[in-house]
């Protein structure tokens, strides 16, 4: 029995320890997708904040929201995250920085339905879990069992301990706002081809009709009330999609513009082939069937800043 | 209720506690009552297949034992295969013989309207209908009294920890444990959850990790080159064995707990030096399930080369098809019996000749044996991973022909890590029988491999990873 107390002492005490040590090389690492790049984001103090998923990441480029809006931009769009992440990250960076003038917020089909996956992406914003409410309220909402796991320090850097060691105490080049270039064109047979053979679960159209998160809308709304107390304009960005499905994109529209009625002061800006058929049905402007590449993205983020200045 | 999941963490802590507070007359009932649960967790109703096959097997057993006429005897244990088989075919089978039927219908024009059924697979099947079966068989054959206890009996078809993955215990070894009163033991607590720990850290850490990498290739592998194949090949061999050697582990971890000891399921496989002695490592309790069921009752080895060979291919389509209702599956098995009957064609052969294998080969030799035998059962996985023929053979010819950059992942790092140390671990344990011999072990070594087992999975695995292969079967 001494022994097995013992045992348990011991887990806990090197649980702590590791879990402090990880928790230090975390903070002194700016670079890397699993945690690095989040941390450099957060000591960012720009004028426009873009967030969102890769569709932020690959495509909005903040050299040209500065060019022609004359206001700094970064660009903290993560790969693989959505949503949950964004709102998550911005509760940690508003607690860090004065308000930002502008908030881009990139927003598709499925991006405020509830999504199993969803919660267990933003796993990555757990070192920061004693920080923030909401960081804690939304990853303790994946499990019943989540509050007891985030108990254990080393868990907090679940999958991320390989990338911290690969780019512990790295940071990124002067002047890096964020953006991750996409070379290369899409070949719409083999892309096409690829989509079809992925497990999806779900098609667009069915995507389109699931009704709205109550727990993401809450999110927003908090969003916009908050966003709008301190001056910041928030633009909720839908961007191109190769392909899309029309049908599908309409009925999304017309149920995120009845729920942003009710939230006044998010401008929902729509850049796709809806909007600019003659520009995004051209391949040669993505890189695969949900991304732009680099011509495609400074024509995307060239007519944010034409809306965005319209709008101001 | 996955064992790598917290539900079944607590499902554990209260059941073990349960156990140890409940008085022996009690701890069936609350195991059996565990059980139930745990089943239910997946799909409720596909308990009452399972009470069909218990109540069949229970009834046959009593009088297959009860009945001194060996005609009636023959005729409880044919009408209880039957009937138990007749379960597994309608869930498993009849939609596979039925789209086989309407193909060659449609071949010949003719008109066939028989649909296919639309109901899920209950979990584990394929492994309670054996155990269940082995029990039947064990009772005709004189070698196991029928038990009159229905409680026991259900539980020993059940019994939570191997309900749904094995390893298919017989009755010889599981069912008397049941009656046998056990004892709190701090000792072999210690022993069950590191053996368990061992277990989730393959699965969660090693298994899941290289899924994530399998999974990406497999599933688009027509746009993947022949280099990329083939490292998905072998992550895909390695995810199996982590899988479900991982499961294993865990079961026989658990119920260690317990007191009740379960057969060992794998033992180092891909360390074998030939085929038939990779059947003797690799799932265990099913290989030796079609042993003395299957091939010792078609005459085993005591007959002639061509029916001996006939036995062998038998018994691996057999294994093949019990897997899965599916062609890719008894190719999969008719691989290995053919790897089998070229082996004891080599032994003949060799023996003809008069060339003498030397009595201890030297490491070289023993090294080329380990890969040439890993390389044919990596060849074999394939059938195993892809769901049609077509595919298969695409991607074994393209494998064989390794062109092209790698497609990297940086999960990747992880899972070839993870592979190295459990080659490693297995290595040791097999060399050490760790898991039998851990109390001689310090106290110090001891805790040092919980505490690195333990924080590799927190650290390192994977969230939500997949389910375990062998659930399908």
């Amino acid at each position: 029995m001494k022994r097995t107390a013992v045992f348990l002492l011991l887990t806990v005490l090197l649980d702590q320890g590791l879990g402090s040590v990880l928790g230090y090389i975390q903070r002194q690492t700016f670079t890397g997708d699993r945690g690095g790049l989040l941390n450099y984001a957060l000591t960012q103090e720009p004028q426009i904040l873009v967030l969102g998923s890769s569709r932020a990441q690959f495509q909005i480029m903040p050299s040209v929201l500065t060019e022609k809006l004359g206001l700094t931009a970064y660009n903290a769009g993560l790969k693989g995250q959505d949503f949950l992440y964004a709102v998550m990250f911005y509760d940690l960076w508003k607690r860090r920085h004065p308000p930002t003038k502008i908030l881009v917020l990139t927003i598709d089909i499925e991006s405020l339905i509830p999504r199993e996956t969803e919660v267990n992406t933003a796993h990555l914003m757990a070192p920061y879990i004693d920080e923030s409410t909401l960081v804690r309220e939304i990853l303790y909402s994946d499990s019943p069992f989540k509050r007891f796991e985030y108990l254990a320090r080393t868990y907090r850097f679940n999958g991320s301990v390989l990338s911290l060691a690969n780019h512990a105490f790295h940071r990124p080049p002067n002047g890096y706002d964020g953006l991750t270039v996409t070379p290369g064109a899409l070949d719409p047979v083999t892309e096409t081809g690829v989509l079809n053979a992925l497990d999806q679960d779900r098609t667009a159209f069915e995507m389109a009709q699931v009704p709205f998160s109550p727990q993401k809308l809450k999110y927003l709304r908090a969003l916009a009330e908050e966003t709008s107390r301190n001056g910041t304009r928030l633009f909720l960005l839908h961007t191109p999609i190769f392909r899309q499905d029309e049908a599908a994109h309409q009925v999304w529209v017309d149920k995120l513009r009845a729920t942003l009625a009710g939230m006044p002061g998010v401008q929902f800006v729509d850049i796709c082939i809806a909007t600019h058929p003659e520009l995004f049905t051209r391949p040669e402007l993505y890189r695969n069937l949900n991304h732009l590449n680099r011509a495609g993205a400074e024509i995307m983020t060239g007519l944010l800043a034409a809306e965005t200045k319209r709008r101001l | 209720m996955l064992f790598n999941s917290f539900s079944f963490v607590s499902f554990f802590g209260v059941v073990t506690l349960l156990f140890f507070v409940l008085p022996h007359s009690l701890r069936w009932l609350m195991l059996l009552l565990a059980s139930c649960f745990f089943y239910m967790s997946f799909v409720p109703i596909y308990i009452l297949i399972l009470a069909v096959t218990i109540i069949i097997d229970y009834g046959a057993g009593i009088w297959i034992e009860d009945t001194f006429d060996p005609s009636k005897k023959k005729i409880f244990l044919a009408l209880s295969i039957v009937s138990v088989c007749a379960v597994l075919f309608v869930f498993k089978y009849f939609n596979f013989f039925n789209a086989n039927v309407a193909a060659l219908a449609a071949a010949l024009h003719w008109n066939y309207p028989i649909e296919a059924l639309r109901i899920a697979l209950p979990i584990g099947l394929s492994f309670h209908t054996f155990q269940s079966l082995s029990y039947v068989i064990e009772v005709y054959r004189g070698r196991q009294k029928a038990e009159h206890h229905f409680g026991i009996y259900a539980l020993y078809v059940m019994y939570f920890p191997q309900l749904v993955a094995g390893p298919i215990e017989r009755p010889q070894n599981l069912l008397h444990q049941f009656h046998e009163r056990k004892y709190f033991d701090l000792s072999r607590l210690q022993d069950g959850l590191s053996l368990a720990l061992w277990g989730l850290f393959k699965k969660v850490v090693v298994a899941d990790s290289l899924a994530i990498y399998v999974d990406t290739i497999y599933n688009n592998s027509s746009y993947h080159n022949g280099a990329t194949l083939l490292v998905a090949t072998y992550c895909f061999a390695f995810q199996i064995y982590c899988d479900f050697s991982g499961y294993s582990d865990i079961a026989r971890g658990v119920s260690r707990v317990y007191g009740i000891e379960l057969m060992k399921n794998f033992d180092a496989p891909y360390f074998s030096r030939s085929i038939s002695e990779f059947w003797t490592r690799w799932h265990i309790s099913l290989s030796t399930w079609f042993r003395d069921y299957v091939y010792i009752p078609l005459g085993g080895n005591r007959v002639s080369s061509g029916r001996n060979f006939f036995n062998l291919f038998t018994v691996f389509v057999l294994s093949g098809f019990w897997h899965g209702a599916n062609w890719t599956f008894i190719l999969w098995g008719a691989l290995h019996g053919i790897y089998l009957i070229a082996e004891r064609l080599w032994g003949i052969a060799r023996e003809w000749l008069g060339v003498v294998p030397p009595v201890e080969a030297g490491p070289v030799r023993k090294a080329l044996s380990v890969l040439l035998v890993f390389h044919l059962v990596l060849v074999a996985w394939v059938f195993f991973r892809v769901s049609d023929m077509a595919t298969a053979f695409d991607v074994t010819r393209r494998m064989l022909v390794p062109t092209g950059n790698i497609f990297f992942d940086p999960i990747l790092v992880q899972g070839v890590l993870g592979v190295l140390l459990v080659t490693g671990g297995d290595w040791l344990i097999r060399r050490t029988d760790y898991w039998n011999n851990l109390c001689r072990y310090p106290v110090a070594l001891r805790f040092a491999t919980c505490l690195a087992m333990l924080f590799g999975i927190s650290l390192l695995g994977v969230e939500k990873g997949s389910q375990f292969i062998y659930f399908q079967f």
